[in-house]
């Protein structure tokens, strides 16, 4: 990344469903910037497709127009390993559904992100470990995700999202289904990591988000964003 | 990605679906421990049989028939006898002559043990003109003379020919038939030539390629025909008995013997179609072996997709969080492999108890350690076959996989 790159530079992006022989336009025609260290918050109806622009941002699908850049990196032009590369080093994902692994316990589902990495067996445990006591879940390291409450899988999810310190963080409601006192939990986790690290945070939630001074926040509605007063 | 960790979480697979799990450890395993099994046991089968056969020995006869043209081929030469109702013979047929030395350049043929040479003629009794066929036989070796020929243990009366003592000489060997026939018995004379000899023993060749109903020693043969010749008999014999160190070096002895002599060769190769049955055995194992290993690696592919369509949220995940193709295919390997690994393991103790207890008591009969047949290639093969097999439908899988986009399979219920 160049000094000056931003973090995400999205123009003109596009993309539309199939569903019954109709095509269903969602994204119109998305541009957007976000520098590191900034917080874009993206709210919008159910539906309007944030999940997909999230999906699209972090490579996991391709838009039909338009470029994305991650990193001053077109993402655009690589092959899947690479992308597999960039989501595991620079690119880490809040999914609205928390999307763990059934079959892996609370500390394997966030070791599960650094194995094919540098660190070896012992520090990566220890990283793992010390994420989930940070969010509060240091006595249910080895408890399958079917064992644990809504609130403490989100707290997995966000745990797995930070352990590698990714310098983007994309999180899609990330708050949505917690208790007011775990998603504010949750967030300072996601704002510390903005702040200390000078990650740079996007979120897309369809709910009320307490937005924070220096906090910037757009509107997607009809395929594009707009600004909110 | 430590290798135990990749294990360890394959592992976790099969205990996630211990049905399919088992249906692919088991496939394997019938697999590997019938191709193992029934190798190990045609091996040992096969090594038993060539023991046997290399002990058994092998024999034929060789003779060069008369030529219709009259003109014998060397080293054969025409035979000139007084009476055209008489003659040389093997088989019925009218033979040349062959030199004598001659044996030991055959000797030296590869595979060849012993040979010895033989006068059979088809001579009229001179007291009531019937025929009758005289044997005279170099006694000097015995090995070949009592595969091909006759031998001590077929005496049925008196004793074999050449031991009899006494002033009277070795006397003459009758077969049981003509003696039968001629109403004659151990100790009575009998003319032959215009010879007397007294009858030694009587015998029962059974079905050995040369045959005679009078059986004499060699010079005593010699000195009966000479004055039957036109010529003198010198040191020339019709028919070689050779005996072959095992039958299994049969056709390179017969090659050899009728390089030199250009004989026509009688033999009695018992050996052949029991050596084609062993190899048709062989051949159905091996067939059946490669049916089983299809079996077990479809088994396994199927278990695979299945787990394809179950995780493949699963997989969207790990991509989403880093996990390359590549990554997860390596996993997918590992996850056909443990299966596949623990099955080939169980084939090779359960294909190795087969062979203990049915290849062992084989082997142990024809005298063999039981550690001949322990084939370190084949027990690998086995293994290999299974892994390559697994690493297949692995690979597969991997393919099918890096197929569906990563939004695709998150999008999966």
């Amino acid at each position: 990344m160049t000094e000056s790159a931003p973090m995400i530079n999205v123009t003109g992006l596009k993309k539309s469903f199939r569903q019954g022989g109709r095509v269903i336009p969602v994204l119109k025609d998305v541009s957007l910037s976000l520098g590191a260290g900034e917080t874009l918050v993206i709210t919008g109806r159910s539906g309007v497709g944030k999940s997909t622009l999230l999906t699209l941002l972090g490579g996991l699908d391709l838009p039909d127009a338009g470029r994305i850049s991650i990193a001053g990196v077109d993402i655009g032009a690589l092959t899947q390993d690479s992308l597999a590369g960039l989501r595991r080093k620079t690119v880490g994902i809040i999914f609205q559904n928390f999307n763990l692994l059934p079959s892996w316990s609370a500390v394997e589902n966030v070791e599960a992100v650094l194995m094919h990495g540098d660190l070896d067996l012992s520090e990566r445990r220890i990283r793992a470990v010390k994420w989930l006591e940070r969010l509060g879940i240091g006595d249910r390291l080895d408890n399958l995700p079917a064992e644990l409450s809504v609130g403490q899988q989100q707290r997995v999810a966000v745990a797995r999202t930070l352990v590698n310190e990714p310098m983007l963080i994309l999180a899609d409601e990330p708050t949505g289904d917690v208790d007011p006192e775990t998603g504010a939990e949750i967030l300072g986790h996601l704002r510390a990591a903005v702040r200390e690290r000078g990650a740079s945070l996007l979120v897309v939630t369809h709910g009320a988000y307490p937005i924070e001074a220096g906090e910037r926040v757009v509107r997607l509605r009809d395929g594009v964003l707009e600004p909110v007063s | 990605m430590a290798r135990h960790e990749a294990i360890s979480i394959a592992w976790r697979e099969q205990r996630r679906r211990p049905g399919r799990s088992l249906a692919v450890m088991f496939g394997f395993l019938l697999a590997v421990s019938a191709f193992l099994g029934f190798s190990l046991l045609f091996h040992a089968d096969r090594l038993a049989e060539d023991e046997i056969l290399r002990r058994v020995g092998g024999y034929f006869a060789a003779f060069a028939p008369l030529p219709s043209t009259g003109v014998a081929t060397p080293p054969a030469e025409l035979p000139r006898v007084k009476d055209a109702s008489e003659g040389f013979i093997a088989n019925t047929i009218l033979t040349c002559l062959f030199p004598r030395s001659l044996v030991t350049k055959l000797r030296a043929v590869d595979g060849v043990a012993e040979v010895v040479p033989v006068l059979l003629f088809r001579m009229r009794s001179r007291q009531d003109a019937h025929m009758f066929t005289l044997g005279g036989i170099d006694m000097s070796r015995p090995l070949a003379v009592e595969r091909t020929c006759c031998a001590p243990s077929d005496v049925k009366s008196g004793v074999f020919l050449g031991l009899a003592t006494g002033s009277e000489g070795p006397g003459a060997m009758l077969d049981d038939g003509y003696a039968a026939v001629r109403g004659l018995e151990v100790g009575e004379t009998i003319d032959i030539g215009g010879v007397g000899f007294r009858v030694t023993g009587i015998i029962d060749t059974g079905v050995r390629p040369v045959h005679a109903d009078v059986y004499l020693v060699w010079d005593d043969a010699a000195k009966v025909l000479a004055p039957l010749m036109a010529e003198p008999l010198g040191d020339r014999a019709n028919v070689f008995i050779v005996a072959v160190t095992s039958v299994l070096e049969q056709n390179a002895a017969i090659a050899g013997v009728k390089n030199i002599t250009g004989a026509v060769i009688t033999s009695y190769n018992c050996f052949r179609p029991a050596s084609k049955v062993v190899g048709l055995n062989e051949k159905a194992a091996g067939i059946l072996g490669i049916v089983l290993y299809g079996v077990a690696v479809l088994f396994s592919l199927k278990s695979q997709l299945a787990a394809l369509v179950e995780r493949r949220r699963e997989f969207g995940i790990l991509r989403s969080i880093g996990w390359s193709d590549r990554d997860i295919g390596a996993q997918l390997v590992w996850e056909a492999f443990l299966p596949a690994s623990i099955g080939a393991m169980g084939g090779v103790l359960v294909g190795f108890s087969v062979f203990v207890l049915f290849g062992m008591p084989v082997l142990k009969q024809a005298g063999l350690p039981w550690t001949t047949a322990i084939d370190a290639c084949l027990i690998a093969r086995g293994v290999v076959l299974a892994l390559a097999g697994s690493a297949l439908t692995g690979f597969l899988a991997a393919l099918l996989v890096r197929r569906t986009s990563p939004a695709e399979a998150l999008r999966t219920i």
